[in-house]
């Protein structure tokens, strides 16, 4: 099924990803919610997902070459 | 009319209505064309009925910026997900996906379920069915979520709609897969929209306040696609690198 498809990849090949992505979105609630400058929180969020983004190619390009063996 | 949302959902919901109209040919040419339109009229049904009950319910009880950090969190994880998948594939990291290949693949399935050409068919129902409605299930999601996050559901419907007629009207015109679609190229502009648009939302929603508010979504454009591009660039040169 598509759909199982689809939340196996989330939790199991990008997982890296998407446990980026989550923890950049309590990091956006714990800034906002602190009361940090709400005007730098957006900026913050968009670094802290762009270092998962980063992180989780650079597992799967570390990842893929033993995938054949 | 909201530009950026139309177009989010009308790309968004062609590249994947490009993969069911694999499917769908693949039934007509073996099984019939009554059979595939059957299971192609059903789908799209039963995705109109997903989007036209849930659509007005979600917008009359729930807050917009519970929305805007829910639907627009899954935003964001669809749009880096497709983008990942996207750097990936143009590295070289990936395979492409090939359409010709699916197209085959289907065809062989439905030759091996043989029965009188014309006739009805529950095999080929189901199948183009089963195409439609899962690959319009993600098409459906986007729209859904473009639509409500972004307060213009009117917008992301009409987009959808219309990616829907073009692909249908390629796919009975030509009446082969549509290869020449260039399927990655498209999911990487849908995944730097959605990435850009799954920011903006969910910041809003957490109560960070943007440059000059909406206006922040091209910034946030231009940086998820230099950050995309510059990805590729060093992924291909480590590639080559390491032989």
């Amino acid at each position: 099924m598509r759909v199982w498809k689809v939340l196996w990849g989330l939790l199991v090949d990008d997982a890296w990803l998407a446990g980026g992505a989550v923890a950049s979105i309590l990091i956006l609630f714990g800034w906002t919610s602190a009361m940090h400058r709400p005007a730098a929180a957006g900026w913050v969020f968009l670094a802290c997902l762009l270092a998962a983004f980063a992180w989780s190619l650079f597992m799967e390009v570390r990842r893929r070459p033993q995938r054949g063996r | 009319m909201n530009g950026y949302v139309f177009l989010g959902s009308f790309l968004g919901t062609a590249v994947e209505f490009v993969e069911a109209l694999t499917i769908v040919l693949a039934v007509g040419v073996v099984k019939g064309w009554r059979n595939a339109m059957a299971g192609t009229l059903l789908a799209l049904f039963c995705l109109a009925v997903l989007i036209g009950v849930f659509g007005p319910l979600l917008l009359a009880y729930v807050p917009l910026a519970v929305m805007q950090v829910v639907l627009g969190g899954f935003l964001l994880l669809f749009g880096l997900r497709w983008l990942r998948k996207a750097v990936l594939r143009y590295a070289g990291y990936k395979a492409l996906h090939d359409e010709d290949e699916a197209y085959a693949k289907e065809i062989a399935r439905q030759e091996r379920q043989s029965v009188r050409r014309g006739a009805w068919d529950v095999f080929g129902v189901a199948t183009a069915w089963n195409g439609v409605f899962l690959e319009g299930l993600e098409a459906a999601f986007i729209i859904l979520t473009m639509g409500l996050t972004g307060r213009a559901m009117g917008s992301a419907v009409a987009g959808g709609i219309a990616a829907v007629a073009a692909v249908v009207l390629a796919g009975v015109l030509l009446r082969k897969p549509l290869q020449f679609v260039p399927e990655n190229t498209v999911k990487f502009i849908v995944g730097v929209m959605l990435s850009s648009f799954g920011t903006l939302w969910v910041g809003e929603g957490a109560g960070a306040t943007w440059w000059h508010s909406d206006v922040s979504v091209l910034v946030l454009l231009a940086v998820y696609l230099a950050a995309s591009g510059c990805a590729v660039g060093l992924l291909r040169r480590a590639r080559a690198a390491s032989g």
